[in-house]
């Protein structure tokens, strides 16, 4: 079941995502990517979501990844003093990325790597889908929800809300050592 | 020559003899007189499916797919399956991109020919009882009645006869839109685009027709803002009585049951009641019928087994509705074609002999396609099978729900079957403990869809112990809904037709579409009591316009019963049905064509393009679901109108975005110069979907922004948009310094905040602050270049 997509009817794409087995593969790629966007959605602040966004908020300090919110969760961020973000909705941030002149400030590159968490899955799996589909070639889709998304380039697997928590915190940790 | 509109006729000239021709049998065959109206025809009589290419192809220039592939692979023909992945082509040559618009196209022509298919089959029976000749009458203060077949068609439809050229219009355009899906047909994914607003131009011409069609033949209300408050919920059926349950969309049938009924002088003996779309169009012709719910409540009230008689016609119907309503002993009838269950076809069998069989039980039900049939065989049946049904009135009770609860093994196969992976895990835990309450608390975002008892490997039905456990602890729904009003009123275009052009009143909110929420069916209500308070004018229909009569505020209070039935500001307008929807898109054209004075007849680029430049009105789609919502969405694109979906919709498979960030997308021309001026990103979108209610609520405002907003209108519009954006999403919206024009479109209450904002962003004022905007070069002064 780690491996499969949580929702049992949904179709896995051709190429399916590699399991993030460990959080330091994850820690890994946020340290090697060139030009990382953290995308995060509404659900990661859901039943207290706080321990997942500090460990957002850590991560995108320690790396200086830019943050796009999507619905609604930047309210969240923004009670951590965290307002430097980006607000968009899913769809345009999935727009955004497939652009490869976009830069998510006028000082940042395009980005070449992709975090996703915290959208819903109905939605967010459609988007990386479209990313996969017609952004391959510029840019990694890396998966961090709670949830499997074989659409991406790597994913995490099916986990406890609990297990999710730990594993963000891992992330932080690993990335804030430098 | 005078002769009837319809008549077909030959003339034969045996020698013609003029001084410059001579000829000999001669013969002209007329196929149809279509009566001309005083306006004279404008550039696109009928078009066909290329003719509007280059106005979509405009939109689409601002508004670009983003492709949502639900899917890598391709199967719809015998080359296939075929790997679109990565860039690649499939065996026919077509790539992901075109292939994604084809299934939008394909979607969306099923949504048409569905209202099509509909409109022609209410058509004919209407025509069989009212006659050719029945005129159309939509209401003393509704001129324009039929504003879609007028600017499409360049029909002005007097009688129901007129309504079957439009049918046929349709029912062509249709053919060739599906032609297009076929293998080897078109191959551009933008040229695919086109056709699919094509395919939802024509949706709203369809539906425009059946409405009228059947306002004017059954006296529906016609544009009454006080139609009837009728009863809604499960909770205001007397279950002493018989109870027949319509379901779906074609209301004749059930129309026939509520006549025999009076008839019979049992009005007061048998409940009538209906889900979905026949529930709507029966109360609005007789106001006793009871609106049991949207369609997330069709099984599980026919699990209840409350139902006596079950009446299907068309659409939205379960699949499984017969073997459905065989464990609950209720009777099914079928009438429509479309939709026959594998029933016998009893049409001309003697109505006594159809009831005796199935109150004997030797059949499970019968096909009657003759209304009139059926309602007869419906309220005679209910009357002798009532009675013996009462023992299968039940949903399991506590003790059997806790008792089933513990055989639940956690395995989460529930949870993983369900489209918005609701907690059911945790809930049937908490069940065989003996607390029902967080079962109970999934009723509300339920869409009674079931997959999770079929996933179910120890063989529970999480859906009937959810609804077990909410009547166990809930007090029975029971809810008012305004009856569906039929269009808006000329004279009340008259009325907001300026405010809502220059922006005074902040935006036209029409929450639509199906019940397949991402949450609780409060939140459709909640939206539009945040906009109803904002004094928007919100209209409704369908599924969503129950849901929104399902909600009460923080006081109690259901939003029909506090919120008047007008189109003015802080209005809530219940237009009626899913054909209701072609009303809300009308108005818009209304306002072009009453308040502007532009030309209707045959005029769409003219007329969408004012209505995309000037109406500020947007859709919100938060629960759709089928094939019919993609067509009605698309029929709102082709006139420039955004539409937001709620999560499912995403799986629609791509959106229309705009770009705000490029400066180049957003120029128009001034008309009254010819031109070509930076208008600003608005409306932002043409489709797209929000993540949650909150964010849905902030778009709003923002994509009822239009280049022709006032500074007062664009001020007021501001307003609401930085007031959602700080409650929502916390501080100002980071593109306000693309929104604001000048220094007075700012809200004055805000003016500080803002200004700081702006100068922090080298703000400047534009220099073409309000223009008179087209995307049409031959509706500018002086010609102009296109934008």
């Amino acid at each position: 079941m780690k491996g499969e997509a949580w929702l049992r009817a949904e179709t896995p794409s051709i190429v399916r995502a590699t399991l993030i087995e460990k959080p330091g593969v994850a820690a890994k790629l946020l340290k090697r990517a060139k030009s990382p966007v953290i995308v995060v959605g509404h659900e990661a602040a859901e039943r207290g979501g706080s321990r997942i966004l500090d460990s957002v908020v850590r991560t995108a300090q320690a790396t200086g990844a830019p943050v796009v919110t999507t619905g609604g969760v930047s309210a969240e961020l923004g009670k951590r003093g965290f307002t430097s973000v980006l607000v968009m909705s899913a769809m345009e941030a999935g727009d955004r990325l497939l652009d490869p002149a976009w830069r998510p400030a006028p000082d940042r590159s395009p980005p070449d790597f992709a975090f996703i968490l915290g959208i819903p899955f109905a939605i967010a799996s459609v988007v990386e889908a479209g990313l996969a589909s017609f952004a391959r070639d510029h840019l990694k889709i890396i998966s961090l929800d709670r949830l499997y998304h074989p659409h991406c380039d790597l994913s995490f697997p099916n986990q406890s809300r609990e297990e999710w928590e730990k594993n963000l915190e891992a992330i932080a940790r690993e990335v804030e050592k430098g | 020559m005078l002769c009837h509109p319809r008549m077909k006729f030959k003339v034969t000239i045996d020698e013609l003899i003029t001084d410059r021709l001579r000829a000999k049998g001669v013969e002209f065959n007329v196929g149809r007189v279509i009566e001309a109206w005083d306006e004279e025809p404008g550039p696109t009589p009928m078009p066909g499916i290329a003719t509007l290419r280059s106005w979509d192809r405009t939109l689409l220039s601002k508004y670009h797919p983003f492709y949502l592939p639900f899917c890598d692979l391709c199967c719809l023909c015998t080359m296939g399956k075929c790997d679109l992945s990565g860039g690649k082509r499939g065996a026919c040559g077509i790539d992901m991109a075109a292939q994604q618009s084809r299934i939008v196209l394909l979607a969306c022509t099923m949504g048409a020919a569905t209202h099509t298919g509909h409109m022609r089959h209410l058509l004919t029976d209407l025509i069989g009882s009212f006659g050719r000749d029945h005129p159309i009458d939509v209401g003393s203060s509704v001129l324009l009645e039929a504003p879609h077949a007028r600017l499409v068609a360049g029909i002005k439809p007097k009688v129901l006869g007129d309504l079957e050229d439009v049918v046929e219009y349709c029912e062509q355009e249709i053919t060739q839109l599906l032609s297009c899906c076929h293998t080897g047909q078109e191959g551009d994914s933008l040229d695919l685009e086109s056709k699919v607003l094509h395919a939802g131009m024509i949706d709203h011409v369809a539906m425009e027709s059946a409405d009228i069609a059947q306002i004017s033949a059954y006296s529906f209300p016609k544009g009454d803002p006080e139609a009837s408050l009728v009863e809604c919920g499960p909770g205001c059926l007397d279950p002493g009585k018989p109870v027949i349950l319509v379901i779906g969309h074609n209301v004749p049938p059930a129309i026939a049951i509520a006549d025999t009924m009076h008839d019979m002088g049992l009005d007061d003996k048998i409940e009538v009641c209906g889900i979905c779309c026949t529930a709507l169009d029966l109360t609005r012709y007789n106001a006793r019928a009871r609106i049991v719910g949207a369609l997330s409540q069709q099984l599980r009230f026919i699990r209840s087994g409350m139902a006596d008689v079950i009446v299907v016609d068309e659409q939205c119907i379960r699949a499984d509705v017969l073997s459905e309503a065989m464990k609950t002993h209720a009777p099914l009838i079928v009438t429509n074609a479309k939709n026959l269950q594998g029933l016998p076809d009893r049409t001309g069998d003697d109505p006594d002999e159809i009831v005796r069989s199935l109150v004997e039980g030797r059949e499970a039900g019968a096909a009657i396609l003759d209304p009139e049939k059926v309602g007869e065989v419906a309220v005679r049946l209910a009357m002798e099978i009532s009675p013996k049904r009462r023992k299968f009135r039940n949903l399991p009770d506590r003790a059997s729900i806790i008792e089933a609860a513990r055989a639940c093994t956690g395995c989460f196969s529930c949870m993983r079957a369900c489209p918005n992976n609701r907690e059911i895990t945790a809930a049937i835990t908490a069940a065989s403990a003996g607390d029902l309450a967080p079962l109970a608390a999934l009723y509300d975002s339920c869409i009674g869809c079931a997959r999770c008892e079929d996933a179910c490997p120890s063989g529970l039905s999480p859906h009937d112990l959810i609804t077990g456990s909410y009547r166990a602890l809930c007090p029975p729904e029971k809810y008012h809904i305004r009856a569906g009003r039929g269009p808006i009123q000329d004279t009340e275009i008259r009325a907001v037709g300026g405010p809502i052009v220059m922006g005074e009143i902040p935006g036209v909110v029409a929450t639509v579409g199906c019940s397949n929420y991402p949450g609780s069916w409060n939140d459709v209500g909640s939206m539009a009591e945040e906009f109803l308070k904002r004094r928007y004018i919100v209209v409704t229909s369908g599924c969503t316009a129950i849901s929104i009569g399902m909600y009460k505020n923080e006081n109690g209070e259901g939003l029909y019963d506090i919120y008047p039935g007008r189109f003015d500001a802080g209005g809530l307008v219940n237009c009626g049905s899913c054909v209701s929807n072609a009303h809300i898109s009308g108005a818009a054209v209304k306002i072009a064509s009453i308040f502007a004075k532009r030309k209707l007849n045959s005029n769409y680029e003219e007329i969408a393009d004012y209505v995309h430049h000037r109406v500020g009105a947007v859709g919100i789609a938060w629960g759709a679901m089928s094939q019919k919502a993609a067509a009605i969405a698309a029929g709102f694109w082709r006139l420039g109108i955004p539409v937001i979906a709620g999560p499912h919709g995403a799986k629609y498979r791509r959106m229309l975005l705009g770009r705000k960030d490029r400066e180049e997308d957003w120029f128009v021309l001034d008309a009254r110069t010819g031109e070509r001026v930076y208008a600003g990103p608005v409306p932002e979108h043409l489709f797209t979907v929000a993540e949650t209610r909150e964010e849905a609520m902030v778009l709003v405002p923002k994509l009822c922004m239009r280049p022709n907003d006032t500074a007062r209108g664009r001020s007021i519009k501001l307003n609401h948009y930085i007031d959602l954006h700080r409650k929502f999403f916390g501080g100002l919206p980071g593109d306000l310094p693309l929104l604001v024009r000048t220094g007075a479109d700012i809200p004055i209450t805000m003016k500080d905040e803002v200004v700081r904002i702006l100068d922090a962003q080298g703000w400047k004022e534009t220099e073409w602050p309000i223009p008179d905007p087209t995307m049409l070069p031959r509706l500018a002064k002086r010609g102009g270049n296109p934008p």
